[in-house]
């Protein structure tokens, strides 16, 4: 099966868009090598999209106080814990850490899990990315080309 | 002297909303019981003034993530009252198929993830998952069926957006609402299996004395059970138009909570008195109404007749989630597309504006939710008043506290503790919906 990679956001919430806005970036590059998903709203479903798969990518915007916006935080899914607070808590929306959490205890993790969260700056109503977000585009589709390190060059050209 | 106590719970779990849980009790009696909804007032009310008649389905839909399509509803229903519009038998079907995803995917998020944990003896779904890790699958299932009609007739699963005065901004086909057919039969067949599972959980007994029999309210309608249409009954005889509920029905502030309480008006003009709005009162009020596979499922199980014992909620819920699978696959059999998506063609497919006022009342997954409007001549809500069911309920939660926990008192905090909050959790509270309002009262002393 081949890699998955998921952008988590709303891209009508500025820099909260930044996942939808890489997988726009890697789609016509990547068509070959991944598929490609986007998730608003409910990270339960994901239990579904992820289960079997060997890679799974998920690409998300998240807020810190002491970071430079754009900057780009790289984890384990599987290994490390995503800080509690960067988690919403909110009972009745399971949380991507929820969805983490219940797939381990279901046996539905997919066999690598990579998280990419980009700090955002600007998260009010806009499709406009902030100058910092839209800057680490290019870097995180380079990290996420030679996270799949596809056996061929990425045809930039050809629509899928 | 008695030694008295006080139990406190600072942050309710597993409840949408920002709450918290007083009781102060001692060998005897309890003392005051406080359900406390400190979630910030979301002044919904306040910011739909001078919005566009047609902007209300898309901003109260925001109001809850779990029952958007309730606020959705109710707030279309209202304001088509106000304009004098009516939408074809068509409309009307896929809009109750709409609900139908609605109460599926909330009974089913409530029923596995949020409740059961309570009655299996875990703090969480996630730690109950490694134990019965196909409950919670069957939960994710479920709701990813109800979620599935979501995202076909509202637009997406979360927020829909494609509910208009006078009709929907488009139809699905026939195919796609064919496509959906073989996801409802599972999930008819799985929602059969739960109402077997959740009618063998270990309920605890509710000693409720006779003269603290609850005054269940519901929707009523002679030909359907009820989601989006009927008239407001009681069991107390009560039987009224939605456009009367103000008549009969009161929002009290309370010092300890952000969400207003309402009662039902007294004759004497006394404080108001607790109702009880949701499943509950609605299988009571509406059982005949349910589909005759639903009846033969109750009969198997022996709950043909809700006995009061609010620990017994989760059957209803299941029972009401069958029905929904059921309805969905019902309406889905009988569909016929409609000539229009709207009442209006386009692209006129506005009502005229006009000075008015529409009420309407909707069945939300937790209970009746009513939503008036009053307008201008250019169609500017001028004001606008939300009832959730969770402001409806809140005295009866805490009513239900004080009646459950005489003869326990003698348990230990941590004992008492989760049945406090498994006895609130019977009601699936929505703080978050409740919180729209707070009577501000500046005084100024100079």
């Amino acid at each position: 099966m081949k890699p998955l990679i998921i952008g988590i956001g709303n891209p009508h919430r500025s820099d909260d868009g930044i996942g939808p806005a890489v997988l726009e970036h890697l789609q016509p590059a990547l068509c070959a090598y991944a598929d490609v998903k986007t998730c608003q709203s409910d990270p339960s479903g994901l239990l579904d999209e992820w289960k079997g798969r060997e890679h799974v990518i998920i690409i998300d915007s998240c807020c810190h106080d002491s970071v430079t916006p754009g900057t780009i935080f790289r984890l384990d899914g599987l290994r490390e814990s995503i800080p509690a607070d960067a988690v919403t808590t909110s009972s009745h929306a399971f949380s991507l850490a929820d969805a983490i959490a219940l797939g381990r205890q279901l046996n539905s993790l997919p066999t690598s899990l990579t998280l990419y969260a980009v700090v955002g700056q600007d998260f009010h109503f806009g499709t406009a990315l902030s100058e910092n977000v839209e800057a680490a585009i290019e870097t995180l589709c380079e990290q996420i080309y030679s996270d799949l390190n596809p056996r061929e060059s990425p045809c930039t050209n050809s629509p899928c | 002297m008695k030694k008295t106590k006080t139990l406190k719970v600072d942050y309710l779990a597993r409840v949408e909303g920002e709450g918290a849980l007083t009781i102060h009790y001692d060998a005897d009696e309890v003392k005051e019981v406080q359900l406390r909804i400190f979630e910030p007032p979301r002044f919904f009310e306040g910011l739909l003034r001078g919005r566009d008649y047609r902007e209300a389905p898309d901003i109260t839909a925001r109001i809850c993530g779990i029952c958007p399509v309730a606020y959705q509803m109710s707030s279309v229903h209202a304001m088509e009252n106000a304009l004098g519009v009516s939408v074809s038998e068509g409309l009307k079907a896929l809009r109750r198929l709409l609900y139908c995803g609605e109460w599926i995917e909330s009974h089913a998020l409530h029923i596995y993830m949020l409740h059961a944990p309570d009655f299996l003896g875990y703090n969480s779904a996630i730690e109950m998952a490694k134990d019965h890790p196909h409950l919670v699958q069957s939960g994710l299932q479920l709701k990813k069926a109800g979620n599935a009609i979501l995202q076909l007739l509202g637009g997406r699963e979360v927020h829909p957006i494609n509910v208009r005065v006078g009709g929907f901004y488009r139809v699905p086909t026939q195919r796609q609402l064919n496509r959906l057919r073989d996801q409802l039969l599972l999930g008819r067949d799985s929602a059969a299996e739960t109402v077997r599972w959740s009618a063998l959980l270990p309920f605890p007994e509710f000693p409720r004395p006779p003269s603290h029999s609850y005054d269940y309210v519901a929707l009523s309608h002679p030909h359907e059970y009820p989601m989006n249409a009927g008239r407001i009954v009681s069991s107390n005889g009560l039987d009224i138009a939605p456009e009367d509920f103000e008549q009969y029905f009161v929002e009290q502030q309370v010092p300890h909570s952000n969400a207003l309480h309402c009662l039902l008006k007294t004759s004497d003009n006394e404080a108001g008195k607790a109702y009880l709005v949701g499943p509950m009162a609605r299988f009571t009020l509406n059982y005949p109404q349910l589909s005759a596979d639903t009846h033969n499922l109750a009969a198997d199980i022996g709950f043909c007749h809700f006995d009061g014992n609010p620990f017994h909620s989760i059957v209803i819920r299941s029972l009401e989630m069958f029905y929904a699978f059921d309805e969905a696959l019902r309406l889905l059999d009988s569909y016929e597309p409609p000539e229009s998506a709207s009442c209006h063609s386009e692209p006129s497919c506005h009502p005229e504006p006009l000075v008015s006022q529409g009420c309407a009342a909707t069945e939300a997954p937790r209970g009746l939710l009513y939503h008036r409007y009053n307008l201008d001549e250019h169609g500017k809500i001028t004001e606008a008043k939300i009832v959730a069911p969770t402001s409806q309920n809140q005295k009866t939660i805490e009513n239900d506290l004080r009646d459950l926990l005489p003869g326990k008192l003698h348990l230990p905090p941590e004992d008492l503790q989760p049945l406090c909050e498994q006895a609130i959790r019977n009601h699936d509270p929505c703080i978050s919906c409740a919180a729209h309002f707070l009577k501000l009262t500046l005084e100024n002393s100079k």
